[in-house]
């Protein structure tokens, strides 16, 4: 078999000088294919984007509605302990007294305490003889009736309490009464003469070196005003004017403490929210792997709207409901009941409470990141919560739109990529 | 050589990094992506005809059988350009340039013209695309709107490595087999992004990977028909088959927002059945200027089988048979002898090929690629060594409907090493 044959035979001094000239060719070719690797220039365009982009690629806005929704209860931290000259810890700076009756929301009784503190410079104070004692209650706060004045029962405490980080629905053991005083309606600073035999009792105690102790402060009640008041705790003392001096005890801490009767039904498919009490408003939803499966979120929005009209048409000549204005969502972990802050929102025209996902997704407390666990079968939370913010004292209220009314009622509408 | 073999050797990494990118036609993002085949130089530019070819100065991949017929050690690299431009049935176009290394070759006779070992790496398959959809997401309610953009992208493949030997066992038969593994990456991503910065996360991308890896082997044999019509001529006749093989599959799917990650669950393993390979081809030498030959390819797609689903690879896509059809010729007009008139040594190459595709990416569709190929044997003034310059320029597909229509062509250089090692010194 003839095998063909294409070698070339040189003659031997020419194959030398041309092996050592062409050795540079030999580099430059292989230089030339490196450089030739990995060159690639193009101009995407959509051409073959039907074939193989399948439906569903772009992004997409789904709107999801609570799979549930229900009204539970987590009272608020409603006392404080002063932490310096003009500041209260937890920003609790009101105490809550006297009982409302909303037609709406129930029957509402709030109880406050008043706890004071001796005065730094009372040497003199200390060596006179106690003449009169007053409590000053600065008022700054009212739900319910504007027009009706009342009477102010204030009792002693009994025994030492705490109000450091307590709750609304704390129980405290009251005392005898002290006193009680008649207020009106437009009284901005209510005036309480504690009696002479208070101060015959008291006056030791008063001008001990070891008051904080032996002092338990005051207790505040109301009656026949259907309004819950809210005095301001930095700003109420109890004045003592002494031979010697006049002192004043500033308020050490305080602490409110509520209880709810239920009204009437509220309106149908209606649910509300209560600061101090704190009702709030819990969903889940369910993020159905059929659905969901893959998908990347773009954008997240849990909307709620308030029902402005139901509480104004539920709402008394002169009677005060001061509004909620900033609402919180909250993830809540049912294992330990950690509750993670993922939002805040106002309000706008429409009475709209939107909570949009922010786009900084390296922080695991966001709202985006919370749902995209929970799309991706991981959810780090069990259920979201919208309450107030916390803050200070009050009983303010709002009636939100509930699961019955589907246009308006709570919704997530995201906004998400699924997968190819 | 050694140092060309070292420094080929250590292109290895850029081979597999060279296949990882997104330029090539929108067809490989079905299947496992675009089904390549690289023999030769000689066999590239002759319509990817090769099963049965006999050359001393080339390595044929196309049929270990062939490594029998080895006189020089041999090293061969090979880089291609490509251009092509998809069109779709209103008319629209893409274009895209790309390059890229191929294949590398090395093959050394144990028994010179009787037993020859050989190694080569080469791309199994070829996924690389991107499409880019733009759209606006409408205000709706308090929402906002949105521009936004989606990348569609695929890169990788599935890369080959042949190392076998091929044994002469009777003068006119020789037979080889050949260890195949498989291996490689394939890719497919998704990409959003918006521009309103604030109101949307601004990039968003679900990625998935699978991974893949397996082995099979080929058996060849070139039966040789000498002095068949006329004296000195010979007429080989090549056969192939290359054994199916399950691949083990790990599927990977991870989401980026931003450039916070996530993997999706746990990887999802499994089985790919690739099908039987079987090659049919023959060769004609009329003399030593001449050379023709002519290959057919089969591959039976439509018993795929995978377990589990990524990218072209779903539970409702369907593959179906593969069959390829080249022929070509060669003519060196010196022949085997020599002349000082370089273009008298050159080799002409020209061919063509006709390729059924087995992707189906919408029902009872084929996808056919129809190709023309030319190409230049340089010799250099060392006996052994070829520089090759290929030519191949193809069409495939059809705008209709969904479908694209590439135009395509692809310039490659190969450069053939060639050096006689194991040379016994002889003593005086």
């Amino acid at each position: 078999m003839k095998r063909m044959n294409r070698e070339a035979v040189f003659p031997f001094p020419m194959a030398i000088s041309f092996r050592l000239a062409l050795r540079h060719v030999r580099t430059v070719l292989l230089a030339g294919l490196l450089g030739c690797t990995l060159v690639a220039c193009d101009a995407p365009t959509d051409v073959g984007a039907d074939l193989i982009g399948e439906e569903g690629t772009e992004p997409q806005r789904v709107r999801l509605l609570p799979e549930t929704l229900t009204s539970e209860t987590t009272p608020q931290t409603t006392g404080a302990v002063r932490s310096s000259i003009s500041g209260f810890a937890n920003q609790v700076f009101t105490v809550l007294t006297g009982t409302v009756d909303d037609p709406l929301f129930g029957r509402t009784t709030a109880t406050g305490f008043l706890d004071v503190t001796a005065p730094l410079t009372a040497d003199a104070f200390r060596n006179g003889t106690v003449q009169a004692a007053e409590l000053r209650l600065l008022r700054r706060y009212v739900y319910g009736d504007t027009l009706s004045g009342g009477t102010l029962i204030v009792s002693a405490m009994p025994e030492a309490w705490e109000a450091l980080n307590r709750k609304a629905d704390t129980t405290l053991t009251l005392g005898p009464e002290i006193t009680r005083v008649e207020f009106a309606p437009t009284d901005s600073l209510i005036i309480v003469p504690l009696p002479e035999t208070w101060l015959a009792e008291q006056t030791a105690v008063l001008q001990s070196v070891a008051f904080d102790t032996l002092f338990h402060g005051f207790a505040l009640q109301t009656l026949g005003n259907n309004s819950v008041l809210g005095f301001n705790g930095p700003q109420s003392l109890l004045r003592v004017e002494a031979s010697t001096d006049t002192v004043s005890f500033l308020t050490a801490q305080l602490l409110s403490t509520l209880q709810t009767e239920p009204g009437p039904a509220l309106p149908e498919s209606r649910l509300a929210i209560r600061a101090g009490l704190g009702e709030t408003v819990s969903m889940t939803f369910n993020f159905v792997d059929s659905l969901f499966g893959g998908s990347v979120l773009n954008r997240a929005a849990l909307s709620v709207q308030a029902d402005s009209m139901a509480l104004r048409q539920n709402q008394p000549p002169n009677f005060v409901r001061p509004a909620i204005v900033q609402l919180n969502l909250m993830g809540v972990q049912d294992v330990d009941g950690t509750r993670t802050l993922l939002r805040s929102a106002l309000p706008d025209s429409a009475q709209t409470y939107t909570f949009p996902s922010n786009t900084a997704v390296a922080n695991t407390t966001t709202l985006l990141r919370a749902l995209q666990e929970a799309i991706l079968g991981e959810p780090r939370y069990d259920r979201y919560v919208i309450e107030v913010v916390p803050g200070d004292v009050s009983i303010n209220s709002l009636l939100l739109f509930g699961p019955d009314e589907t246009t308006i009622g709570p919704d997530l509408l995201l906004t998400l990529t699924k997968s190819n | 050589m050694l140092k060309h073999l070292y420094f080929l050797v250590l292109l290895l990494p850029t081979l597999a990094l060279a296949q990882q990118n997104n330029d090539g036609s929108l067809y490989s993002r079905f299947g496992l992506g675009q089904r390549t085949s690289f023999h030769s130089s000689q066999a590239q530019a002759m319509g990817g005809a090769g099963t049965a070819m006999f050359t001393p100065n080339y390595l044929t991949f196309a049929n270990p059988a062939t490594w029998s017929d080895q006189f020089f050690s041999r090293f061969a690299g090979n880089v291609e350009y490509l251009n092509l431009t998809a069109t779709d049935a209103a008319n629209n176009t893409s274009e895209i340039n790309n390059g890229s290394l191929g294949a590398i070759q090395f093959g050394v006779p144990l028994m010179r013209r009787k037993l020859g070992l050989a190694f080569g790496f080469s791309p199994y398959t070829r996924v690389g695309y991107r499409v880019v959809r733009n759209g606006v997401l409408p205000e709706i309610g308090n929402e906002p709107s949105g521009a936004y953009t989606v990348n569609l992208e695929g890169d990788g493949g599935l890369q080959e490595i042949k190392i076998g030997a091929g044994y002469q066992v009777l003068p006119n038969l020789s037979l080889g087999l050949n260890a195949n593994l498989l291996f490689g990456i394939l890719k497919y991503g998704q990409r959003t992004t918006f521009a309103e910065v604030g109101a949307f996360v601004p990039s968003v991308e679900q990625r998935e990977e699978t991974r893949l890896s397996g082995a099979t082997a080929t058996m060849g044999l070139v039966w040789r028909l000498p002095n068949l019509l006329t004296q000195n001529d010979v007429l080989n006749v090549g056969a192939t088959f290359t054994f199916p093989v399950t691949l083990n599959a790990t599927v990977t799917r991870q989401i980026f927002q931003n450039s916070l990650g996530d993997t999706l669950g746990v990887p999802v393993e499994g089985k790919v059945s690739l099908p039987m390979r079987a090659n049919l081809g023959l060769s004609y030498a009329p003399d030593s200027r001449w050379l023709m030959a002519a290959d057919f390819s089969y591959e039976p797609w439509s018993n795929f089988e995978s377990d589990v689903t990524f990218g072209g690879v779903t539970a409702t896509s369907t593959l179906q048979n593969r069959w390829r059809f080249g022929g070509g010729a060669q003519f060196i007009p010196v022949g085997s002898g020599f002349t000082l008139k370089y273009f008298r040594r050159v080799g002409y190459r020209f061919g063509g090929f006709v390729e059924q595709s087995y992707i189906n990416p919408t029902a009872n569709t084929n996808i056919t690629t129809y190709a023309a190929t030319a190409g230049l044997s340089l010799p250099s003034l060392f006996p052994g060594t070829y520089v090759d310059l290929n030519g191949e320029f193809g069409v495939r597909g059809k705008a209709e409907g969904n479908l694209v229509r590439d135009l395509y062509y692809k310039i490659a250089l190969t450069i053939n090493f060639g050096e006689r090692w194991f040379v016994k010194r002889k003593l005086r």
